[in-house]
């Protein structure tokens, strides 16, 4: 349909004024909200995050883009709502206790609402209760870890064995990134998955759910 | 010396370097304008303070031991050891700039929210550079010698060094406050210590352990700019 294209184009632009006149235009014209999101803002962003992962496009260009996908979804987002139409998954973000670089984590907690997931962004320096508890409480899919220092690195294996300790069944998953952090290390640390950027954490945590 | 603002804030290419863009990348205008109102917020938001203080090898030898909980192995112990003269330092862009990144990232202004992020960042290191620059002129540094800054959290010295460092310099009185697990708030702060010596106590092979794990390798290119 030629209006989600166009949805899609200017999102990839970043023209966020754009996609939030679209958006709205399309909502008139009696188009679904789920195929808005699927065929204008999701088509949209996943040619985006195709792009960063390719070097083709960097940083500025993702967040451009993810400002864009945001000023569409906030249009739609109480019809979903209305429609009573499942999300794609909830998950628990946040920088570990002791680290205070949050910009990574942002990213990735921008690309995931983009995606269509809840996200529960717990901030930076967070204490490893608040993540088990927020997670348990939450009933979240998957708890995001960031750390960009070596040194708090380890508090990520902490969290995952109290996590495994509070839900044997491994109904929540997890995920580590961050600068120092390594696919072994993630294996190390029990966690189940890794991801290297944010691009890739999209996709791993799409694995996950 | 005082820290303007005008005199630490980064070039657009600077900021667009530190966050990955490579320099023959195509830049949207939109992302230009964003740049140019980040720098306004830091601009207007920003307040550059410092504390520094000299101090005796001794008494450094005892801070930077103090946590005992530095890598074994590390370079900044035979830096120091042979060094000329050397001072604390506290350096800070103050709290508003952070409430102002979390304003903008509120109102899904994301773009400005991490220009400004990068650009208080990069003021803070250019704020460093240029009490190296003080440091040099003040301590009469010759051609031979050379005055570098080095801070907790790098290069095998650990993050609870900042402990010794704030007991002596007190920046509370320009707030800047450390958490129990060694982090300054405002975030957009640095602490460390500031080095005189030959040119060649600076050089290092980069290959310790934690060399590995480091995100920045800033080393690399301070050293080659002193091999020039």
């Amino acid at each position: 349909m030629e209006l989600l294209n166009q949805i899609s184009e200017y999102l990839q632009q970043g023209d966020d004024e754009k996609v939030f006149e679209l958006t709205g235009i399309a909502i008139k014209e009696g188009i679904s909200p789920k195929e808005i999101l699927d065929d204008g803002l999701l088509a949209g962003i996943g040619i985006i995050g195709k792009q960063f992962k390719n070097h083709e496009i960097f940083l500025p260009d993702v967040l451009l883009a993810a400002k864009a996908m945001q000023a569409g979804l906030n249009q739609i987002k109480p019809l979903l709502e209305r429609d009573k139409i499942p999300g794609m998954g909830k998950i628990v973000l946040g920088t570990v206790k002791g680290d205070v670089h949050d910009i990574g984590k942002n990213l990735v907690g921008i690309m995931l609402k983009g995606a269509g997931y809840d996200v529960i962004d717990l901030g930076k320096d967070v204490a490893s209760e608040q993540f088990v508890e927020t997670a348990i409480i939450e009933k979240a899919n998957v708890v995001g870890l960031s750390a960009l220092l070596t040194t708090t690195m380890p508090v990520m294996k902490e969290i995952i064995s109290m996590l495994k300790e509070k839900d044997p069944e491994g109904n929540i998953k997890t995920i580590i990134g961050g600068a120092p952090v390594t696919k072994n290390i993630a294996d190390e640390y029990g966690a189940d998955a890794y991801a290297f950027d944010a691009a890739n954490a999209i996709d791993q945590i799409k694995l996950l759910i | 010396m005082e820290l303007i603002t005008s005199q630490i804030v980064p070039s657009f290419s600077d900021v667009l370097r530190r966050q990955g863009v490579p320099e023959q990348a195509t830049i949207k205008e939109a992302i230009r304008l964003d740049f140019y109102s980040a720098l306004e917020i830091f601009q207007s938001s920003a307040k550059p303070q410092y504390l520094a203080e000299e101090i005796s090898k001794e008494i450094f030898d005892e801070i930077f031991n103090a946590s005992g909980l530095n890598e074994e192995e590390n370079p900044l112990q035979s830096i120091y050891s042979a060094a000329d003269q050397i001072a604390l330092f506290v350096i800070t862009v103050g709290g508003v700039v952070t409430e102002k990144i979390k304003e903008c990232m509120t109102k899904n202004e994301i773009v400005i929210a991490s220009m400004m992020d990068t650009i208080a960042s990069l003021a803070v290191e250019n704020s460093v550079g240029l009490l190296e620059d003080y440091f040099a002129e003040k301590w009469n540094s010759r051609e031979e010698e050379t005055v570098l800054g080095y801070s907790p959290g790098y290069c095998g010295w650990h993050l609870a060094g900042q402990t010794e460092i704030f007991r002596i310099l007190k920046p509370e009185k320009i707030d800047v406050h450390l958490s129990d697990s060694f982090l300054m708030e405002p975030i957009k702060s640095v602490s460390g210590v500031i080095i005189k010596g030959p040119k060649e106590i600076h050089l290092f092979r980069n290959n310790f352990q934690f060399c590995s794990t480091c995100v920045d390798h800033t080393c690399v290119s301070r050293m080659k700019n002193l091999k020039k």
